[in-house]
């Protein structure tokens, strides 16, 4: 039989295959992927040194995030609720928790079960209780409408075929006014159709 | 994913105030031409899109919209890569060699006519292939088509049409065709592309139909290797009571393999009196499943569904128009209906 190509998989298809990649580094942060992963990784990207030290292994040992944008931002306020997109070893999480303080929330939502229990287990032993985390799609969230002040992501929208519905929920979700900030990898140029339809291709 | 569709498709979503905060490095992954951008965007007070979206999603899906769509409907009644001969340019690598099982059931076709009828359209049906003769059911298929009115027509190497079968397809009052490949009016040629003793099979076809009055054309595809010969083919269609007609050349199956080029003068595309691409005009069935035309039956990720419905919704639509941006083989169509 000839090699299925993503064009062929159905969107479930291809989550469960997001699902698997994520859960595996979670369980083998330290295996080489095809993309960078962990606390060095993370300050290479720009993270602040001062943000991050004091942070529990069990999160930054798991970073897969694209940008260190969301620990510079400053516009979030004391008490506002922020929803996370892929929350993934929960290091914007806990950053951002501590951002919107004890009266705040953030809302970690996740594919992968095994990167979920180790961000709360990472948020835990930080002492921020500010934080909730659930397995979740992007494409269909468990939350009420005009309900959050935030939606954040930091490198999802690769990874997902229906990038319309997820944006159609993230518009639901938040509050009239209300933003959304999101890193991503992209190009100057459309994909080609082999880059697209290559699964290797498709985790850069 | 561009930057570019990345940020529209906030602004699609209804996102107001889409800015770009900051553009870094991609230090993720070793792709060099991959960058990251951080953007912003903001829902607004007061949501204006909500009763337009509603407006749109009524025009969109109307039903004299979905017959509108449909005016050809491309019939592979064996998979594209069964063949009896094995052409050099074949733009589905198709050779006896192969073993597709795939054959059009009767069912399957009456639930196909069944479709077109919900939705209220009355297409042009064009049976290809593959060779569609070796559908040992094909006739009678076509006498179905023929029974509903649909105007139809056939498409193949002429190999297996004989008196009897040029006297049955003469007594198909709505079949507009039947479309014979011939690359030249030069046997040598010819047989060079689709195999000895073919040239004089293919014109044994031509008379017969033609001694029964069924229209024919002769279908050919300019390339470096027949070019010089394509007036010589125009004369012998005359000579012979029928059309001719040009079919360009796709980088794709066999002619990729064996890097075929094009003729230098073949820049008009499919030869079409009318410019429209196939994919505006219709879609192909094939094993099952809807395309977006019949050059894209056999390549990855360009099925549009199992159901009409879903090959001629505004998704397919979306998809097809995003397909045309990016596939070489809808460079070759746009080329010929510019």
């Amino acid at each position: 039989m000839a090699r299925r190509t993503i064009g062929d998989l159905s969107a479930a298809e291809i989550r469960e295959l997001v699902r698997e990649k994520y859960s595996e580094v979670a369980f083998n942060p330290g295996t080489k992927y095809r993309f960078r992963v962990g606390h060095q990784y993370a300050l290479d990207l720009g993270y602040p040194q001062n943000e991050t030290k004091g942070l529990p292994k069990v999160l930054m040992e798991c970073f897969t995030g694209v940008s260190s944008y969301l620990a510079r931002f400053q516009e979030f306020q004391p008490g506002e609720t922020v929803l996370e997109l892929g929350s993934g070893g929960g290091v914007d999480t806990v950053l951002l928790a501590r951002r919107v303080g004890p009266s705040g929330k953030v809302i970690g939502f996740d594919l992968s079960l095994a990167m979920l229990q180790r961000a709360a287990t990472g948020s835990k032993q930080g002492g921020i209780s500010q934080v909730h985390f659930n397995q979740a799609l992007a494409e269909a969230l468990p939350i009420a409408s005009s309900s959050v002040d935030w939606v954040v992501s930091n490198g999802i929208f690769n990874l997902s075929p229906e990038k319309e519905r997820i944006l159609e929920e993230i518009h639901r979700v938040l509050k009239p006014g209300g933003r959304v900030l999101c890193s991503e990898i992209v190009l100057q140029r459309q994909p080609t159709i082999e880059e697209r339809l290559n699964e290797d291709d498709w985790f850069k | 994913m561009s930057e570019r569709s990345f940020l529209t498709k906030f602004v699609e979503a209804g996102f107001t105030r889409v800015e770009v905060l900051e553009i870094s490095e991609n230090k993720r992954t070793r792709n060099p031409e991959a960058y990251v951008v951080t953007l912003s965007a903001k829902k607004a007070p007061v949501d204006l899109r909500a009763p337009l979206k509603k407006i749109q999603k009524q025009i969109i899906i109307g039903r004299e919209n979905a017959a509108e769509r449909l005016r050809e409907l491309w019939i592979f009644p064996v998979a594209p890569e069964t063949c009896n001969l094995a052409c050099t340019h074949c733009l589905y690598a198709a050779s006896p060699k192969t073993r597709n099982p795939y054959r059009l059931t009767e069912d399957e076709l009456s639930k196909l006519l069944a479709q077109v009828e919900g939705v209220g359209a009355k297409p042009h049906f064009l049976f290809t292939g593959g060779e569609p003769t070796l559908h040992p059911g094909l006739y009678d298929f076509l006498e179905t088509i023929n029974d509903k009115g649909y105007s139809f027509q056939l498409m193949t190497n002429g190999t297996r049409i004989q008196k009897e079968t040029s006297s049955r397809l003469s007594k198909m009052s709505h079949l507009t065709k039947v479309q014979i490949s011939l690359e030249s009016a030069d046997p040598k040629i010819n047989d060079s592309i689709y195999g000895v003793g073919l040239y004089k099979r293919a014109l044994g076809a031509v008379d017969s139909l033609r001694e029964k009055g069924v229209p024919v054309t002769l279908a050919a595809t300019p390339m470096e290797s027949n070019e010089e010969g394509l007036a010589d083919l125009e004369r012998l269609a005359v000579e012979k009571g029928a059309d001719v007609k040009y079919i360009s050349l796709y980088d794709l199956g066999s002619a990729k393999e064996s890097g075929l080029k094009p003729s230098r003068g073949a820049s008009d595309g499919n030869n079409q009196s009318d410019s429209t691409l196939m994919c505006d005009k219709g879609v192909a069935y094939s094993e099952r499943a809807f395309y977006p035309c019949p050059v894209m039956v056999k390549e990855p990720g360009t099925k549009l569904g199992d159901t009409l419905d879903e090959a001629l919704s505004p998704e397919s639509r979306q998809r097809v128009t995003k397909l045309r941006e990016v596939h070489s083989a809808c460079q070759v169509c746009l080329k010929g209906s510019t």
